[in-house]
């Protein structure tokens, strides 16, 4: 657990990013240009998002040709995966106990 | 997934708002289900510290108070480095009280040491105090 996690959020937590994230996903190897081509945002505002997301570690390019080829990394979310389950678990636990202590 | 480093639960009580505004403010009751030692000056700016069922132990910092509604405090991972915000809302029900939780990410940030030492803290006070006189 370390800045990676708050990097992954902090990529994540905007909107355009987020679907990106997705369209790469599930488009696989893609260029900034074809994503452009399926979002409604331009392919210079597409390649400033894909660096975030790459500076994350959520996805990571291959250059191919003249363009750079970005696929997603889905592990990359592991880690905040983890983060959201230990203190929802934490907090299930502990309210367990106060409903307990007070019951 | 989550888009948002936030967690929230919420649990319906068979207690009235008083009993779990204390359950949550007051050191001892808090120490009783948070699992150990926990003590916590319940003011804006006000520090302290709980120990967990397991032991590990989190610095705290009091944010916001209002009695009776809500109470917010950061505090730290026990490992360290990193820290969270904690509201707690208690809202009253037709029968029992209302009490959601929220934790938020907020990523790097220390909490500062805890202004009020629990008794532990203060027992190794006394220790170092007592080697620094024996070395005189």
């Amino acid at each position: 657990m370390n800045g990676h996690v708050d990097a992954v959020f902090d990529a994540l937590g905007d909107a355009t990013r987020r679907q990106l994230f997705s369209a790469v996903a599930s488009a696989g190897p893609v260029t900034a240009t074809e994503l452009a081509g399926d979002l409604p945002v331009t392919r210079q505002a597409v390649s400033k998002h894909l660096g975030v997301l790459a500076a994350a570690g959520l996805v990571t390019a291959r250059r191919s040709g003249r363009e750079n080829r970005y696929e997603a990394v889905p592990e990359a979310l592991d880690d905040a995966r983890t983060w959201l389950d230990e203190v929802g678990r934490s907090w299930d636990a502990r309210l367990r106990a106060l409903r307990r202590h007070l019951e | 997934m989550s888009d948002e480093p936030v967690v929230t639960r919420t649990v319906d009580l068979d207690a009235t708002v008083d009993e779990v505004w204390t359950a949550l403010t007051d050191d001892v009751e808090r120490s009783a289900w948070f699992g150990g030692d926990s003590t916590i000056d319940i003011r804006p700016g006000g520090g302290g510290r709980v120990v967990e069922a397991d032991g590990s132990v989190r610095r705290v910092e009091v944010g916001h108070v209002d009695p009776g509604r809500r109470l917010g405090w950061r505090w730290a991972h026990p490992a360290g480095g990193e820290a969270s915000d904690v509201e707690f809302v208690v809202e009253p029900l037709p029968r029992g009280t209302r009490l959601t939780v929220t934790e938020r990410r907020v990523g790097a940030y220390d909490v500062q040491a805890s202004a009020a030492p629990t008794i532990a803290g203060r027992l190794i006070d006394l220790e170092l105090l007592f080697l620094a006189r024996s070395r005189v």
